[in-house]
């Protein structure tokens, strides 16, 4: 088995904005230097508040709980939904051994990936899903 | 089909994976930090050039659980961080210019990873100790306490 070996990372958001509704998709937050169509992702984590508390800005991460009420859909640059609706919970690297979920390297749109509620839960408004991106440069 | 650069050459070639039962590194070198204050901060490392000239090859963060002190300057020791407040804190490495960016803590716990490393196979002129710091999301408190840090490392 092999893990990752991290060239470039960081954390990536998605805002749930509003009251969480089930089936309502939420955009990944626009980070100027990723979201132009330049960077290839090769892996991705995700973080409940059991690994990170609150987010750069200071807001909350979705609760472990809650992590089971999400699913994730990654968009490449040809818009192809290349993950389609993977469960939150499975990116958490803990619950998978420790092992990172690995890609096959392709260049994303960030801004048009979204997170997608599936059950409330104890999701509020104000609420971050949060991922560490593993990625090159184009 | 989105365009694919030599990315996928490199992945087998060079490697952006590693099996994680292989050698971590052949050296080690530990840093530890006292937490100077309370709540929301940002705590740089000391400078480090041996570890500047060094390539690093994994980094990992070492709780009570595992060694329950850790060392001050001054030649005492103080408790390690718990386990269960790692989740308020990040590691920036300074990655030409910070490109690893404020990773949890939690993913740099072994014992939280089920023993798995977190690589990263930086070349010397890469990375720099010195700029790379530690940042407290969370407001707990945990003043005095140490954070022991590990780095795996191979000379060249």
């Amino acid at each position: 088995m092999n893990n990752i070996i991290v060239k470039q990372s960081q954390l990536v958001t998605a805002t749930l904005n509003g009251t969480p509704t089930v089936n309502r998709r939420y955009k990944f937050d626009d980070i100027p230097n990723l979201s132009r169509n330049n960077i290839i992702l090769y892996g991705i984590e995700a973080y409940s508040a059991d690994q990170l508390v609150s987010t750069d800005d200071g807001s909350d991460v979705i609760a472990s709980a809650d992590s089971l009420g999400i699913t994730v859909t990654l968009k490449d640059n040809q818009n192809n939904e290349f993950i389609y609706q993977m469960p939150y919970y499975n990116l958490i690297r803990s619950n998978n051994g420790g092992f990172v979920i690995l890609l096959e390297p392709k260049i994303i749109n960030l801004t048009d990936c979204y997170v997608q509620i599936n059950n409330t839960l104890g999701l509020a408004d104000g609420d971050k899903a949060v991922f560490n991106f593993y990625y090159d440069f184009v | 089909m989105p365009v694919i650069s030599k990315i996928e050459q490199y992945f087998t070639e060079t490697g952006k994976i590693k099996p994680y039962a292989d050698k971590v590194a052949d050296y080690c070198e530990v840093i530890s930090i006292v937490i100077p204050a309370n709540g929301l901060q940002t705590i740089f490392l000391p400078q480090n050039s041996m570890l500047d000239n060094s390539t690093l090859q994994a980094i990992e963060v070492v709780s009570s659980s595992e060694q329950f002190y850790g060392n001050l300057p001054d030649g005492t020791t103080a408790e390690n961080l718990d386990i269960a407040d790692f989740n308020e804190f990040g590691f920036t490495l300074s990655i030409d210019s910070e490109e690893i960016a404020k990773t949890p803590f939690t993913s740099m716990s072994r014992p939280t990873q089920s023993g798995k490393f977190y690589f990263l196979n930086s070349v010397p002129g890469r990375h720099r100790i010195g700029d790379s710091f530690i940042t407290q999301v969370g407001t707990g408190s945990f003043n005095g306490k140490v954070i022991t840090m590990r780095f795996w490392y191979d000379k060249d």
